[in-house]
């Protein structure tokens, strides 16, 4: 059988690593016994070659193994492609001493259609890093291994070679061989932990997409070529982009061995202006997949919970109170009743509908997108401030937005139902309720009937009151009868409102800093002072009724200038620190870097607008017996502050099948690709705590 | 926060995609796409005429390690036997084979191998049908024509003579479950080997 004697063949002489490549030729000569014609040989060879001419003790260093063979044969990358096999090594070490992972050079595509290979032509250079400890004997070492590899042309000859390497220690630093050394360089190099290029996972209708993209805009045009690992679930693509666009859409073609795209893990190669930069990317899909029926349950409860909200509380206790004024007209609820309601739908269809076009487009969009804006932050802050006011009764507007009592009777009584169903979506967006954040995270990569009934299902949460009362107007029997405690209620109703401004101003000052802030709450006073007087408008003298509206426009304008002044500001850094001081900004360059060196990382994505986030910002992260367990386990803290407007943070949101905040990843570093866990939202110390314990004492 | 930026969707509609690779794969469930082969004796084989019987489709090449090892340790005989002995029709394709027939047919005797034929598939038109991308790539057909099985022979990818009697042997599985009247679990999985010849 020639496969055993050509084995055989190499096991005879193997003492002589040197001439490993003589005796290729001579078994191989052997291996002839099944060859039809004239077989090609590969004359291939494997040696172990260092880049310093001596090692230092406990200094790490690095030798390569150097496979050549005759032309035209190829050998394979450590994902092989279609066929072949991939390059393997076993190490025979001095006890104590490590070998890391093989770092591969970056490889071709070798086509023989309809197969492909990634592989390398002629020749190929794997470098591995050894971190010794103990010496035994003080003047050299001997380094074995056992390569075991295949050359291909048009047959495939696998091989087992036993390499070794003698290299003398010394304790001053080794020279550099200067023929090895740019070559290992070239293999370090070619591949970058710094990339310009970032990178996302899209799926859209089930059909996955690669979006890369760049800050520094160029012209000319870029090829993308991406190899996938051998966990992939996609094949690997080649793409030219005519133009350079902002962002580049890859289409990737799913495996046929997997049913669905859940990973996107290889190195991908950017050329422009024929300057190639190849880079690892690493895309999970982490998703809880969840019936339709379960998300559409936790839109509408989070909805519900939303009424309780004290963003929304005040307008909905308001509405209800405008209601009690009605108990007795049944018909005249249910048509104010269903149109609020309407008003509510409306609204969220439209912010619905912008999510889609947004995302579709491939611009890096979430829920909260519109708080990432200190411009609508401080609008929204503005409308709380306003309506707090009228609440206090500061000041009367005609047609009253809350839609209290009066004009009810009218036509443009519905009207103000509308609006004030839009209104109330307008203040729940500063809020995200428990349940909220996976439903709406869900609708990520859905199709846009998918987000459409989402979001319906949380407009009708945020409305069930409503719809009941609309219904069941005899529940207002249990109501108390109109009086003067409405009067109070809306006075009182005011001071949730005033927290909102609160809230909301905090926010603003994550945006804008601490001096923006305090420009724009000079503009709230101007606010204040018009407000005061417009109410006082409503006087008989018509000399003071010009003297005020001069005053007001005065105001009007000094008040502008001064918000507009705070916006223009802005704040240098948009992590926090008070109490914060062991997160880390989030980067996926930096996450990469710390899981290669199979560190366990904890990413915090939060938001100053979020208050789930907030709250478990104080209960748990900042409790001491958390805050130990951290340290104790070594886990790095990251935190991605999606505050602001962040395509990064929100393309790796998207990578977890989510557009919205919080979102707790535990990385356990434990194997390179390993995959992240998801903690819940509502995050408590307890909690925490368990999932540590859990997840660390395997 | 951006604009809406119509252009970079424009162009992102407009960019020339070539996702080329290896881009395919016969799906198991769909028909199996009939063929007409000789094989080594010179008589022509077609698809249709085992109508009625489970076939085996099984892609070789003597010259491959990754082949030699499943024949050398007579693995691939063990089970052609076993399971034609159950009714079974068994074809090796050989595609582009770098033997002659007359080779191929001593190759066969001094294997001892019995499958029901080997097929000859010069031009690759068969292998391009069946998408068949390595040597040993396994197919099975099931009585009614229609594809349950593509993929590797076993689970262990490795060209070195080891005991693939050991290993979980893909074809054993899906033949035993046809034969209980269950479904295939597994139907599609990843070949290896050595390319089919193109």
């Amino acid at each position: 059988m020639p496969y055993e004697s050509y084995n055989t063949c190499m096991q005879k002489y193997k003492s002589i690593s040197q001439s490993i490549f003589v005796l290729s030729f001579f078994c191989l000569s052997l291996f002839s016994h099944y060859a039809a014609a004239e077989q090609p040989q590969p004359q291939a060879k494997a040696q172990l070659v260092a880049e310093q001419r001596a090692i230092q003790a406990h200094q790490k260093f690095w030798v390569g193994i150097y496979l050549t063979m005759a032309d035209g044969w190829h050998t394979y990358w450590k994902n092989p492609g279609d066929s072949g096999l991939q390059t393997q090594i076993e190490w025979s070490l001095p006890s104590g001493w490590k070998a890391g992972a093989i770092q591969w050079p970056v490889p071709s595509r070798i086509e023989v259609p309809p197969l492909i290979n990634y592989g390398y032509d002629n020749q190929a250079l794997l470098l591995v890093q050894i971190q010794p400890s103990g010496f035994k004997t003080p003047n050299d070492v001997t380094l074995k291994g056992k390569v075991t590899w295949m050359a291909c042309k048009n047959i495939c000859i696998p091989f087992t070679h036993n390499i070794s390497l003698k290299m003398p220690v010394q304790t001053d630093l080794p020279a550099f061989d200067t023929n090895w050394k740019p070559r290992f360089d070239a293999v370090r190099n070619a591949v970058t932990e710094k990339p310009t290029w970032k990178t996302s996972l899209q799926i859209d209708n089930a059909q996955p997409f690669l979006i890369v993209s760049t800050t520094q805009k160029s012209s000319t045009p870029a090829e993308i070529t991406f190899f996938p690992d051998s966990e992939s679930h996609v094949e690997g693509a080649v793409f030219s982009a005519k133009e350079s666009s902002d962002p580049l859409r890859i289409t990737l073609k799913k495996s046929a061995y997997t049913p669905e795209v859940k990973k996107v893990t290889g190195l991908l190669v950017v050329t422009q202006n024929k300057v190639p930069q190849a880079f690892y990317i690493n895309h999970q899909v982490v998703q809880a997949a969840a019936p339709i029926w379960t998300i559409l349950f936790f839109a509408l409860i989070g909805g519900l919970i939303l009424n309780l909200m004290p963003c929304v509380f005040p307008v909905i206790a308001i509405k209800v109170a405008g209601f009690v004024k009605q108990a007795g007209k049944p018909a005249e609820i249910r048509k104010h009743g269903l149109t609020f309601v309407f008003g509510i739908l409306f609204s969220f269809w439209v912010l619905a509908t912008i999510l889609v076009v947004l995302n579709s487009a491939g611009h890096a969009i979430g829920w909260g997108f519109q708080l990432q804006s200190p411009v609508f932050v401080a609008a929204l802050s503005i409308l709380f401030f306003v309506m707090g006011l009228n609440f206090l009764g500061a000041f009367e507007v005609g047609a009253s937005f809350a839609g209290m009592g009066d004009k009810l009777a009218r036509k443009s009584g519905y009207a103000g139902s509308f609006f004030s169903g839009m209104l109330t979506t307008i203040v729940a967006t500063p809020c995200t309720a428990p349940f909220m954040g996976t439903a709406l995270g869900f609708t990520l990569g859905q199709p846009a009937y998918v987000t459409m009934t989402v979001f319906t299902a949380l407009a009708l949460g945020v409305s069930l009151p409503y719809l009941l009362l609309a219904f069941f107007p005899k529940l207002l029997r249990f109501l108390p009868k109109p009086g003067t405690w409405m009067v109070t209620l809306k006075q009182a109703l005011a001071f949730p409102l005033f927290a909102t401004v609160i809230w909301l101003i905090w926010v603003l000052g994550a945006q804008i800093g601490v001096d923006g802030v305090t420009w724009f709450l000079s503009g709230f006073l101007t606010i204040a002072l018009i407000v005061w007087l417009t109410g006082k408008t409503q006087t008989r003298s018509k000399v003071k009724k010009i003297i005020l509206w001069i005053l007001i426009a005065a105001l009007l304008a000094i008040g502008t200038l001064f918000i507009a002044n705070g916006l223009n500001s802005s704040v240098k850094q948009t992590v926090q620190t008070r109490g914060d001081t062991q997160w880390l900004p989030y980067s996926d360059n930096q996450l990469n870097i710390l899981l290669k060196d199979h560190r366990p990382v904890f990413v915090n994505f939060t938001a100053a607008w979020c208050v789930t986030c907030q709250v478990n910002e104080r209960v748990t992260f900042r409790s001491d017996e958390v805050k130990k367990k951290f340290a104790e386990l070594g886990i790095v803290m990251m935190k991605a502050d999606w505050t602001s407007y962040n395509p990064e943070i929100t393309r790796t949101l998207a990578g977890f099948g989510r557009n919205g905040v919080p979102l707790y990843v535990l990385y356990t570093g434990k194997e390179e690709n390993s995959t992240p866990q998801i903690l819940p939202e509502v995050l408590t110390p307890g909690v925490m705590l368990a999932k540590l314990n859990e997840t660390f004492n395997k | 926060m951006k604009l809406l930026n119509l252009k970079s969707y424009f162009y992102g509609l407009v960019l020339a995609l070539a996702a080329t690779g290896s881009a395919f794969a016969i799906e198991a469930g769909k028909p199996a796409p009939e063929f007409s082969l000789p094989d080594i004796n010179g008589q022509t084989h077609n698809l249709s005429q085992y109508k009625g019987k489970l076939v085996v489709l099984e892609w070789t090449n003597p010259e491959c390690p990754y082949v030699e090892r499943h024949y050398e340790t007579k693995n691939m005989q063990e089970i052609q036997k076993e399971y034609m002995g159950k009714g079974i029709v068994w074809l090796s394709v050989a595609t582009n084979p770098s033997f002659t027939t007359q080779e191929l047919a001593k190759i066969n005797t001094q294997n001892a191998a019995t499958p029901t034929a080997v097929l000859i598939d010069k031009g690759a038109k068969v292998a391009s049908l069946y998408e068949a991308k390595t040597t040993p790539h396994m197919f099975i057909i099931d009585p009614q024509g229609k594809l349950i099985y593509n993929g590797a022979i076993d689970d262990r990818p490795k060209p070195f003579k080891d005991t693939p009697q050991t290993a979980k042997n893909y074809v054993r599985v899906a033949l035993n479950e046809v034969g209980s009247g269950k479904a295939v679990s597994n139907p599609m999985t990843k070949p290896y080997g050595c390319s089919v010849k193109y």
